[in-house]
């Protein structure tokens, strides 16, 4: 079975995006899937997908493009790029948690990143419109990943 | 112009994103340190702010979105200083499952710095990925060790990020005696583990640099401290928390948001795992300072680079205690005592992770707050980590820049500062004049 995993946190706007379009693909794949929400500490994710099969991966990115681009990367296959996905404390992010498991061969045999480029990350609630408008798009995307 | 007249800069942009941002500014010139200045970008004083006219029962949960990797710190701080503003007392049970959830804290707090963060300072990797691939083993009982940190804090606070069961007065819903059964086994295991690090970090190599710190701590008369005790130090401090005010000053500094904080009439002092440890000693279990002294340290110790073995014993020390705490465990009668609020003023210091939490508050009749003042224990430590680095750079002089900014790096990393988020906080640049 397929594990979402929807990354953010939810009082720093788009960075809350993640979370949202894994609370709302709920409603829509139901439960054919697993789906957890976290806050992007990179130990406890590896810990939650060590022996998972295939896990599907949504986080706000902050990289410089156009608010509301969305990624897919195949992140089992190889690293994200740079500093992709923004960090929402001082844990290992996301990208670390994933190298690391690389390292430490913990990696689930299929890990499909997506990210959503964000605008604004300054605490608060409510996503840019930008952001909003994409999420739908997103869902679409991740739905069609999840049915492949 | 010689070699030894030329200046070095070296400049770190970016600490890391964390709660704010940080930077730091290193100047050299003919072989001379000229300046020092660690700038951090300090978010509690946005919090103050905000804390004001909310009602006193609100402000754990608040404070405790301040820090990600320290909310249970910030939780028992705030309740702690309510508690003592309308003149309670929590005692007994609850009084232990807050001892309980703050050894969680420690143990996924210290795990994280320990073998994430600092150990591949010691070893020359670039970062925990990098050591990965050649201790494979360390860095997974470290990840191990850290997630049973996790679950304590989870099982009694709800969830592991910002837990939502710790209120004014105790808890929302207290454990029954058989729910610790799974938890009980995975501490067992974990307290084992951490002997297994102890010999691994304790044959590190140690940067030969000890100084005369004035190391300041809570001290309860029986206990390790966790959330209550006089503030003392080794240089003749010894107060209670309500007289916080009398003894420290927060000092404005140009080149910084935080304040700096100091000791008044003798400037930095030292706080967090190195402090608890050196003034608390004999208040750890025999089993765990036979562990210490196995260790390589002695009663007190007084190289900051080896706060690495000190955490991995506060590691041991918290899962011991946790150990006690379970077994002794019998599930009180109500989850909280009544919490009716009053006018008043409220002191809470308690030990967090990286050190001293004092927060201060002042509520209306009706328990709204009127003024808030929280000092985290980094701000505390930044003077003291500039004064570190104004004696530690001097010693390192001949070494290429690149090598001297990884010391610097390290020399920060000892005390675990919010802003050592990233393992790559240090950009660096550097300007031979």
């Amino acid at each position: 079975m397929t594990l979402v995993i929807g990354i953010g946190n939810d009082f720093r706007r788009d960075d809350a995006a993640g979370l949202i379009t894994v609370q709302r693909l709920k409603g829509v794949v139901g439960n054919k899937v697993l789906f957890l929400e976290q806050s992007g500490d990179g130990a406890l994710l590896i810990e939650s997908w060590k022996d998972k099969e295939r896990v599907v991966l949504i986080d706000a990115a902050q990289s410089g493009r156009k608010p509301g681009t969305i990624y897919r990367f195949e992140a089992d296959k190889f690293p994200l790029p740079g500093r992709f996905l923004r960090y929402s404390t001082h844990q290992l992010g996301v990208n670390e948690a994933i190298e690391l498991a690389r390292a430490l061969k913990q990696l689930p045999q299929q890990l499909i990143v997506f990210g959503i480029e964000g605008k604004y990350f300054g605490p608060g609630r409510g996503l840019s419109p930008e952001v909003a408008q994409s999420i739908p798009k997103l869902i679409d995307q991740v739905k069609s990943e999840i049915e492949k | 112009m010689s070699e030894e007249k030329k200046s070095r800069i070296l400049k770190v942009d970016v600490l890391a994103r964390v709660e704010g941002e940080g930077a730091l500014y290193v100047k050299i010139k003919e072989n001379k340190v000229k300046d020092v200045q660690l700038r951090i970008f300090e978010p509690p004083r946005f919090f103050e702010a905000f804390l004001r006219g909310r009602a006193f029962t609100e402000v754990p949960d608040i404070t405790a979105r301040i820090c990600g990797i320290c909310p249970i710190a910030y939780m028992m701080s705030a309740c702690h200083a309510m508690e003592n503003a309308i003149g309670i007392k929590v005692e007994g049970q609850l009084r232990e499952l807050r001892r309980l959830i703050y050894c969680g804290e420690w143990i996924e707090s210290h795990g994280l710095h320990v073998f994430m963060l600092h150990a591949p300072d010691f070893l020359g990797y670039d970062d925990a990925i990098q050591m990965a691939k050649d201790h494979q083993g360390i860095v997974n009982l470290g990840l191990q060790l850290k997630k049973v940190g996790n679950e304590i804090v989870s099982f009694l606070g709800g969830r592991e990020i910002h837990p939502i069961n710790v209120r004014v007065g105790g808890f929302y819903k207290v454990p029954r005696k058989a729910d610790f059964k799974p938890l009980e086994e995975k501490i067992k295991w974990a307290r084992d583990a951490s002997l297994e690090a102890l010999e691994w970090i304790r044959k590190l190599p140690f940067p030969d640099f000890e100084q005369d710190y004035e190391f300041v701590s809570l001290r309860h008369p029986e206990e390790y401290p966790f959330n209550e005790g006089r503030l003392v130090s080794n240089k003749g401090l010894d107060i209670a928390i309500s007289e916080y005010h009398n003894h420290f000053v927060e000092e404005h500094v140009s080149y910084t948001h935080a304040l700096h904080s100091v000791i008044k009439g003798r400037g930095s002092y030292f706080t967090g795992p190195l402090a608890r440890y050196s003034l608390n000693f004999d208040r750890l279990p025999a089993e765990v300072q036979d562990a210490a002294r196995s260790a390589g340290l002695d009663a007190t110790c007084q190289n900051p680079f080896k706060s690495i073995i000190v955490r991995t014993v506060e590691i041991l020390y918290a899962l011991t205690e946790a150990i006690r705490i379970i077994d002794n465990y019998e599930r009180p009668d109500q989850p909280a005592v009544a919490a009716p609020p009053c006018e008043g003023v409220g002191y809470g210091c308690t030990e967090a992770p990286r050190g001293s939490l004092y927060h201060r508050y002042q509520i209306d009749r009706k328990g709204n707050v009127l003024d808030a003042n929280i000092i985290p224990p980094t701000s505390q430590n930044q003077k003291q980590i500039e004064t570190d680095l104004w004696q530690f750079i001097p010693m390192h002089m001949n070494l290429t820049d690149e090598k001297l900014t990884w010391q610097c790096e390290q020399a920060i990393r000892n005390y675990d500062p919010c802003i050592s988020c990233a393992t790559h906080f240090l950009k660096l640049e550097i300007d031979r004049g």
